[in-house]
């Protein structure tokens, strides 16, 4: 029941004490992943815009609509992501900050070809129209002699919108000797069209050198690092998702704060168990031994006769002083236990100098009532082992008091119980001893008389 | 017989119905097609109380530091919202660089300003109210200003502003300027409304197309939306008499290509913006066509061209 009781009272502890870790973790996970996943979730926006504004580019390029609004609209969102990201990324996360610059300069690179695009196709789509124009003045001012002429300009015209609208190449074979044919013409005609067959030719060559400019710009739109830079950084996040999670400073701070009041805690702990074990230890061996003589007191040896009496040999000795009632009335309490603690030394020497082959520890039960407890009799043991013993017990604790009180000579009365012979109760053998011993005092003190023995009277 | 006849005769009147309404919608379908001009259609997504706001703050002197100033000084509704002057005095009573644009249709550009420096309305509104030549004053200050005014806290509250704050000043003032762009009658024309334009328009309109001015000024605010160098052709600017502004978008960038690159202007409502340019150095609208003609386009235009085109321009006029 008490070990039950334990083991759940340690689990509730450690759910307590993990549940506070558990809410950081997600805590931080869940906080870090939305973030991630708002940060991804942008530079995938703007990878799209980014397409939409190639797309627009594009269809301005290849188309004779213009798509400047589409183009604005896009690069209008495309600086609208970047600020939010801008934003966004400001707050934490040192890892992407630096990339984030990157970013910002690679978009405005983005905004700045584009720019130049919208221009110079707004100048190409302006001279393609101009053109036209001219082809037209051409035709209406030509003497209707030079056909030929009519049919050059019309074809390159043609070409011209061609190479605009289906990316077919400029210079064909064709579209070369028309031009030079017109050239050669232009000398050859009336006056009236003249200028415009050169102004034609003139344009038509800028147109072409705009167009290269044109393409070259597209280029760079094209082969743009972003969408690279962007991918790139996308896996960073993934990959850095981990560190992210301690680059997070309140994490940091929450788990600090949580190990040193861990630690705090279970340093108490174990010192706290030290003291409590000390005390522990000191308070039983105070309950256990009897102030005044050192010697074990009533309670230990009723714990100790209790634990043996059942499955060992032994006997038991009582002891009473003889006369010390006379002592203490005569001579004061502090004589009396004088006398007590003689004896006790006495008995402690006995116990101490271990000369006999069986374990043998000293009690005071009380007043001057002392026990010697023998234990462990070998399984051939003989009474005279014992009555030597006993007379060696009687020899020693006969004394005389100290000075002044030299009149006064202290002896003792043993009483000897053995077990299992005279019943395995521990108040049936003390009874039994108790009887010995008096019947030591009725024989005139200062001498040990085993139960065995009285009995043997009795009956 | 009769009676097949009469059901043969009804699918070929409906067969011809259906064709004339196809053609109809397709017509104005192909015109918005070909032509890079968006009609214009007025928002009507604006909050009322907002706009009100926005009317109150635009006109108000009190805005300005030395109080004499508000939007309104140079931006006069009556004068198609720029002020008809070649160069605004500034808040000293001294000659602006660049000549006032109107800001009538300014919420559907993608360039502000003469060098189109500014992408954002909302950044353009902080650069002016800023600027020590203008308006002259820190958000902090105007806030706390506005703040202390009775009559703006109830505008504010009812524009369903809780703070009176840089932002909410400045969206209050772009919304107004969002309710001034209207439709014009072109519009109207290119919605498939063919009795909008007369025949000189009309004319004119395609003048505008096959001259090439469309290829700068296109989309739904007819310019705006991209930069162009002033004298595509030839150069527009005397090398012995240019001023920095005549830089243009260089004095921004600081990159030599960028020399002479201008914002194109929006056409709408040009015929009542006059003088043009960014130095104004064309009075009239007929000088400005006959200018853009030599400079941009290369073509030496004739009297009756400019007449032409100038009759087009003016139906760009917003319907009140």
């Amino acid at each position: 029941m008490i070990s039950k009781n334990n083991t759940l009272k340690t689990l509730l502890l450690i759910f307590v004490l993990i549940i506070p870790l558990a809410w950081l973790y997600l805590q931080v996970e869940l906080g870090n992943s939305r973030k991630a996943h708002e940060v991804e979730s942008l530079l995938l926006e703007i990878t799209q815009v980014e397409t939409e504004l190639t797309e627009h580019v594009l269809k301005s390029r290849s188309q004779l609509t213009l798509h400047y609004d589409d183009i604005a609209t896009s690069q209008r969102l495309l600086n609208s992501l970047i600020i939010k990201l801008n934003s966004l990324l400001v707050e934490n996360m040192d890892i992407t900050s630096k990339k984030l610059e990157v970013i910002d300069s690679l978009s405005s690179e983005l905004q700045y070809s584009v720019e130049r695009f919208k221009s110079i196709n707004g100048q190409v789509s302006q001279r393609l129209r101009y053109l036209k124009f001219l082809s037209n003045q051409i035709k209406s001012t030509i003497d209707n002699d030079f056909l030929q002429v009519k049919n050059q300009v019309d074809s390159t015209t043609l070409s011209l919108f061609k190479s605009r609208v289906f990316g077919e190449t400029l210079f064909s074979k064709e579209f070369v000797e028309n031009l030079e044919g017109l050239n050669s013409h232009a000398e050859v005609c009336n006056i009236k069209s003249h200028s415009p067959i050169k102004s034609f030719i003139l344009h038509v060559n800028e147109l072409s050198a705009l167009e290269n400019k044109e393409t070259l710009i597209l280029d760079t739109i094209f082969k743009h690092e972003l969408k690279n830079e962007i991918l790139i950084i996308r896996k960073e996040l993934i990959n850095n998702k981990y560190q992210m999670v301690m680059h997070n400073n309140m994490a940091q701070i929450y788990l600090i704060t949580y190990a040193s009041v861990l630690l705090l805690l279970l340093i108490f702990f174990i010192f706290n168990q030290k003291r409590i074990q000390k005390n522990v230890h000191k308070h039983k061996k105070e309950s256990e031994v009897d102030h005044l003589t050192s010697l074990y007191n009533r309670r230990c040896f009723l714990n100790d006769l209790n634990k043996i009496i059942a499955n060992s040999n032994g006997a038991l000795l009582f002891i009473d002083l003889d006369n010390f009632k006379l002592v203490n009335d005569d001579l004061g309490h502090n004589a009396g236990d004088m006398a007590l603690k003689i004896v006790a030394e006495r008995l402690t020497e006995l116990v101490e100098a271990k000369n006999v082959n069986f374990s043998i520890e000293a009690y005071r039960l009380g007043g001057d009532e002392f026990v010697i407890l023998v234990d462990n009799l070998p399984r051939d043991y003989s009474i005279e082992m014992l009555s030597d013993f006993s007379q060696r017990v009687v020899n020693n604790c006969n004394f005389t008091l100290a000075e002044p009180y030299t009149q006064y000579q202290l002896s003792v009365s043993v009483g000897i119980a053995l077990f299992p012979e005279q019943g395995i109760n521990v108040s049936t053998v003390l009874n039994c001893a108790d009887k010995a011993m008096y019947h030591s005092k009725s024989n005139g003190r200062n001498q040990f008389t085993f139960y065995n023995n009285i009995s043997e009277f009795n009956i | 017989m009769i009676k097949n006849q009469f059901v043969i005769l009804h699918f070929f009147v409906f067969f011809f119905l259906f064709l004339t309404s196809f053609n109809s919608y397709g017509d104005s379908h192909i015109k918005s097609f070909i032509t890079p001009i968006k009609p214009l259609k007025k928002l009507t997504t604006l909050q009322h109380n907002k706009v009100i706001l926005g009317k109150v703050l635009f006109e108000d002197k009190a805005l300005s530091k030395n109080k004499k100033m508000s939007c309104a000084s140079c931006h006069m509704s009556s004068k198609g919202y720029a002020d008809g002057k070649r160069f605004s005095k500034d808040n000293a009573g001294v000659n602006k660089i660049y000549n006032t644009p109107s800001i009538e249709y300014s919420v559907y550009n993608y360039y502000f300003t003469w060098t189109g420096a500014f992408n954002s309305l909302y950044e353009h509104l902080d650069f002016l109210m800023k600027n020590s030549t203008l308006m002259n004053r820190n958000w902090d200050e105007l806030t706390q200003q506005l703040t202390n005014t009775p009559i703006y806290k109830d505008l504010f509250t009812k524009a369903g502003y809780d703070v009176i704050n840089r932002l909410s000043i400045s969206d209050a003032i772009i919304n107004f300027e969002k309710s001034l762009a209207k439709p014009s009658r072109f519009d109207l024309y290119l919605l498939g409304d063919n009795s909008q334009l007369t025949n000189d328009e009309v004319s004119g309109f395609e003048l505008f197309k096959t001259s090439g001015c469309i290829s700068c000024h296109q989309g739904i605010n007819i310019g705006g939306n991209i930069r162009q160098k002033f004298g595509v052709m030839k150069s527009y600017f005397r090398t012995d008499t240019t001023k920095r502004r005549d830089l243009g978008f260089f004095n921004v960038s600081n990159k030599d290509e960028h020399k002479n690159y201008f914002r194109v202007p929006s056409l709408r409502n040009v015929g009542n913006t006059a003088p043009y340019f960014h130095d104004g150095s064309a009075a009239t609208l007929e000088d400005a066509i006959s200018i853009m003609y030599s400079y941009q386009l290369g073509i030496e235009a004739s009297k009756d061209d400019i007449l032409s085109i100038k009759s087009f321009l003016e139906s760009l006029e917003p319907i009140q």
